[in-house]
């Protein structure tokens, strides 16, 4: 009996392996696409929250019936946050699995790998991660590459603009970045952008994203006399929790503590408690923010408030990180392109994408031409944050403001 | 007090023993002689249970013990001293004999039966806190030899305790092995050394190749031409 | 001088959980000869464990240290019993492809129960920190560094003094020699797991109240820990809470003196881990 079950697995597998991949293809009443993100690894966190939005958009689409009258189906693969995997995944979403079109990305190392891979076969790639400059240079230009995340530069241009309208005016600016193309490439731009602007750069410290110990680094900015003024750096989200953790176990005072990427998750506030206030960050979406329906295609795209409560429903009250948005539109954008093209042909789409032009929750979105020579760049707005009470207010620019911000940051001896 | 009946030994797939039959009564000494390589220590562990055997039986005391795990029949009183000593090299000497009486019904005995391997071994006495790997081969020999006492054991079984000491050593270990005889002490003998061996026992066994070739007095295997031309050098 | 201070004092800190880690391990490898590689995950469950507790009862992460203990124990001893057992006599590569694959699956059964989302336990203590002179002291860590110390000298009691602490020894010197003595080492086995995986269930509930605790985080700790049990030679607990202070230290003397030293910090301990194969393959305190 035991000698049979294992033969009926063993043979299980073996007409899996053989047959695996031709089942797929039984299905022809489907519009497939792609979507790269990681579902495990060190920053699954994110791609759970892109999954998110995948899985919102995509029952969208197919509750209003699908594109060109056939059922959409997302082929979700794990990149687990290494390019090698990336690769192989987006591969196999090309030469296997045939998809029309290809979503995905955060991390910008996975991206770069991907995309040199993607460069051989050329297929449409809406991309909803990754802001480092270089992708830009070196894919922007790129017909069937279209880009929706501000490239990481805006961010940096925007804290540089709200902080030269802080009074009084701060001096120095210590850097800290993970040592990742993404860490390396935004860090890169403070330095250019702020140093250019008048601040003094006194401290360019990498580190390992992930680490587990801020301290000796805390310790290091914390003996820089004076007091740096700004402690600006770049990392995910676990690494802003120990970072201000320790910097209030370590006394350690800034004016101003301000942060790109991880702070503006809701796990940091979560993680942090009361201790998440005063920090700064940059969203390219903020629920406070409201932007109307689309009037082209308002079932797709309702208003931001709308799109909100959608989310909070289907997921039990949970608050959305932006990344949930910007693959539920990186999706959406995308199917609505091919069925406005009327056909899967690449050509065809690449125009209608071209032609996309619509309101959508995260703002207006039309493909145009970004700083550094990249052809269809998305979004480009960015919104300054401070955490106040445990709510994220957007502090800049000044038309969308929902609070004002509060500086300098209290020493935490004084905080209760 | 043990009977081992036609057991077959193997390593793996590799046949060691074959049809290995013998008994040890109460309060006999009993040797095992033979050539490196004979299966001796084999059947030392077929008996104490680290190796199983695959045809035959063994028992000790009319239980019959073949299929039980080691730590079992040490339970049962039985007591194997090494071949090599194997004492834990980095416990002292005291820990190594406390390790000795681990067994419930020995560690009750544990001071007392301390006192007695101590009068047997005054050595270990002065130098109990020393780590065993430390000591001297003769040192060490004297120090498992005490810990299989420990146990207080009804069969006392000892595997090459010759080996690798000096003339002089082995001499003072074998006194101690007899006086500890006759204190009444049931003992299964292993030996390359035959001579000595043959001289205390009171029946002996010569194997080879897996297999038990001859069987008798000690005394009479001693003066046996076959055994002093093979085993003997003579 | 007030900031070497400082460094120094994040330093041996921080050894206080590597101890935690690492001693467990080098438990487990010096009596069964099995490099757990899912030791991390026990680690990670341990943080769960002591998150949950103060989730849904509220219980202070210093009672649920103990609970986290002690249920991590018992579910070293099923792993041990139903999974490490069977493959004991088989090659080391069987063992390790085994406990790598629990590993795995274990982290991915926390990704589905628990997301991937990090958490941790906010107590007062948790960020809360002694001013000495100019240098601070984080509490929680303090005592975390406190509680790594008795239970290190508690452990060495064990081992030194009683019954069962010899067992081991005796067990991890000369099994064979061990089961003569009328030793279970089936037994023996069982408690060294179900010691070090508590250990190990402890270092994650101390983590979850002064870091952050989700599916993959014992993956961080445990190249450290490997690193410290080679370092302290392998199955050596004495060795291993010397290896873990060294290496806290060096770390975060290098974080914070070696320019751009955050990424350099990381690579101390395979630095240490390729520099002791290849010297002093018994471990740095070897005789
Ligand atoms: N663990 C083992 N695995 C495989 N073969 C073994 C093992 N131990 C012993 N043997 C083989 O079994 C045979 C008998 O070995 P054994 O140790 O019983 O001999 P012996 O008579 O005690 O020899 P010696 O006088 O050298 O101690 C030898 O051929 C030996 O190579
Ligand atoms: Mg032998």
């Amino acid at each position: 009996m035991k000698w049979a079950m294992k033969n009926l697995t063993l043979w299980g597998l073996v007409a899996l392996l053989l047959f695996g991949p031709v089942i797929p293809s039984f299905a022809q009443d489907e519009i497939k696409i792609g979507g790269i993100i990681s579902l495990t690894g060190p920053k699954a966190a994110l791609g759970q929250e892109e999954k998110r939005g995948y899985d919102m958009a995509i029952d969208k689409i197919n509750s209003l019936g699908g594109v060109l009258q056939k059922k959409v189906k997302l082929i979700l693969e794990d990149d687990r946050f290494n390019p090698s995997v990336a690769v192989s995944a987006a591969e196999k979403l090309v030469a296997e699995d045939k998809v029309v079109a290809i979503t995905g990305g955060y991390g910008s190392t996975e991206t770069l790998a991907t995309l040199a891979a993607l460069k051989n076969y050329a297929p449409v790639v809406v991309w909803q991660g990754a802001g480092a400059e270089k992708i830009e240079k070196l894919y922007g230009k790129e017909p069937w590459f279209f880009h929706l995340h501000p490239w990481g530069y805006y961010s940096l241009l925007d804290l540089k603009d709200f902080m030269l309208t802080l009074d009084p005016k701060p001096q120095s600016v210590a850097i800290a970045y993970e040592d990742t193309s993404y860490g390396v490439d935004y860090s890169k731009f403070a330095k250019k952008f702020w140093s250019e602007a008048g601040f003094k750069i006194v401290a360019f410290e990498p580190f390992k994203s992930g680490s587990f110990d801020y301290a000796p680094l805390i310790t290091k900015l914390k003996a820089i006399q004076p007091t740096p003024d700004v402690f600006y750096w770049v990392g995910y989200v676990g690494d802003a929790v120990l970072l201000i953790r320790q910097s209030k176990e370590m006394n350690f005072n800034p004016r101003i503590f301000a942060d790109t990427g991880g702070v503006g998750f809701p796990e940091f506030k979560k993680q942090l408690g009361k201790d998440c206030n005063y920090v700064l960050g940059i969203d390219i979406w903020s629920p406070k923010v409201k932007f109307p329906t689309s009037t082209k295609y308002p079932d797709l795209f309702p208003s931001s408030e709308q799109w909100l409560k959608d989310y909070r429903d289907r997921y039990n009250g949970r608050d959305p990180n932006y990344w949930s948005l910007i693959s539920y539109v990186a999706l959406a954008a995308t199917c609505q392109a091919i069925k406005d093209a009327g056909t899967t042909e690449k050509s065809k789409v690449i125009a209608a994408l071209e032609k996309l032009d619509t309101m959508t929750p995260m703002g207006r979105l039309k493909f145009g031409a970004g700083s550094y020579g990249s052809i269809h760049q998305g979004y480009k707005q960015g919104l300054v944050f401070q955490w106040q009470e445990g709510e994220k207010q957007i502090v800049f620019p000044n038309n969308l403001k929902t609070g004002s911000v509060i500086y300098p940051t209290p020493v935490w001896d004084s905080r209760h | 007090m043990l009977k081992v009946d036609a057991i077959d030994s193997y390593y793996g797939d590799s046949q060691v023993l074959s049809g290995i039959s013998f008994e040890v009564g109460e309060k006999e000494i009993v040797a095992i002689v033979g050539n490196n390589g004979a299966g001796k220590t084999t059947i030392l562990k077929s008996v104490v249970g680290l190796v199983h055997p695959r045809r035959g039986s063994i028992l000790f005391k009319g239980i019959s013990i073949e299929h039980l795990p080691a730590h079992k029949i040490s339970e049962m009183r039985v007591s194997l001293v090494p071949e090599g000593r194997c004492v834990f090299p980095l416990m002292t000497v005291l820990e190594n004999l406390e390790l000795g009486s681990h067994i419930p019904s020995a560690r009750k005995q544990r001071k007392t039966n301390l006192e007695k391997v101590f009068a047997y071994f005054p050595v270990l006495a002065s130098i109990k806190m020393r780590a065993a790997g430390k000591l001297s081969g003769g040192e060490q020999q004297m120090l498992a030899l005490a810990r299989g006492l420990m146990s207080d054991p009804e069969l006392l079984i000892l595997d090459e305790p010759s080996l690798g000491l000096a003339p002089i050593v082995v001499g003072e270990i074998f006194e101690i092995i007899l006086s500890i005889h006759r204190q009444g002490k049931t003992i299964l003998l292993v030996e390359q050394n035959t001579n000595i061996a043959l001289s205390i026992s009171d029946r002996a066994y010569v194997l080879s190749e897996g297999r038990i070739t001859m069987q008798g007095k000690g005394q009479s295997l001693l003066h046996d031409d076959r055994v002093r031309k093979a085993y003997l050098g003579l | 001088m007030e900031n070497f201070i400082q460094v120094v004092v994040n330093g041996t800190l921080i050894s206080g959980l590597y101890a935690l880690i690492a001693v467990g391990l080098t438990l487990i490898f010096g009596v069964m000869r099995v490099i757990n590689f899912a030791h991390g995950e026990f680690m990670m469950l341990g943080g769960y464990t002591t998150y949950w507790l103060f989730v849904l009862l509220r219980l202070d992460p210093l009672l649920s240290l103990l609970i986290s203990m002690v249920v991590l124990a018992g579910l070293g001893l099923i792993v041990q019993r139903c999974l490490i057992n069977p493959v004991l006599g088989a090659s080391s590569l069987n063992q390790i492809l085994l406990t790598f694959g629990l590993a795995i699956i274990l982290q991915n059964v926390a990704m589905i129960l628990w997301t991937s989302d990090y958490v941790s336990v906010q107590t007062w203590y948790s960020t809360h920190s002694l001013r000495v002179g100019f240098v601070r002291i984080s509490v929680a860590k303090l005592g975390i560094f406190f509680m790594a110390i008795i239970l290190m000298m508690l452990l060495g009691i064990i081992l030194k003094k009683t019954e069962t602490g010899k067992v081991l020894r005796a067990v991890s010197q000369d099994p064979q020699t061990a089961q003569l003595m009328g030793i279970d080492i089936n037994r023996a086995y069982m408690i060294a797991f179900a010691i070090g995986t508590g250990l190990a269930g402890l270092a994650g509930a101390a983590t979850s109240t002064v870091m952050s605790i989700f599916p993959t985080v014992g993956v961080e700790f445990i190249m450290k820990a490997f690193a410290i049990v080679v370092f302290g030679g392998l199955g050596s607990v004495a060795g291993a809470c010397l290896a873990s202070f060294i290496l806290g230290v060096t770390e975060s003397l290098v974080g914070t003196y070696v320019p751009g030293g955050g990424g350099w910090a990381e690579a101390v301990s395979f630095t240490v881990l390729i520099l002791v194969l290849i010297f002093r393959p018994k471990g740095i305190f070897s005789s």
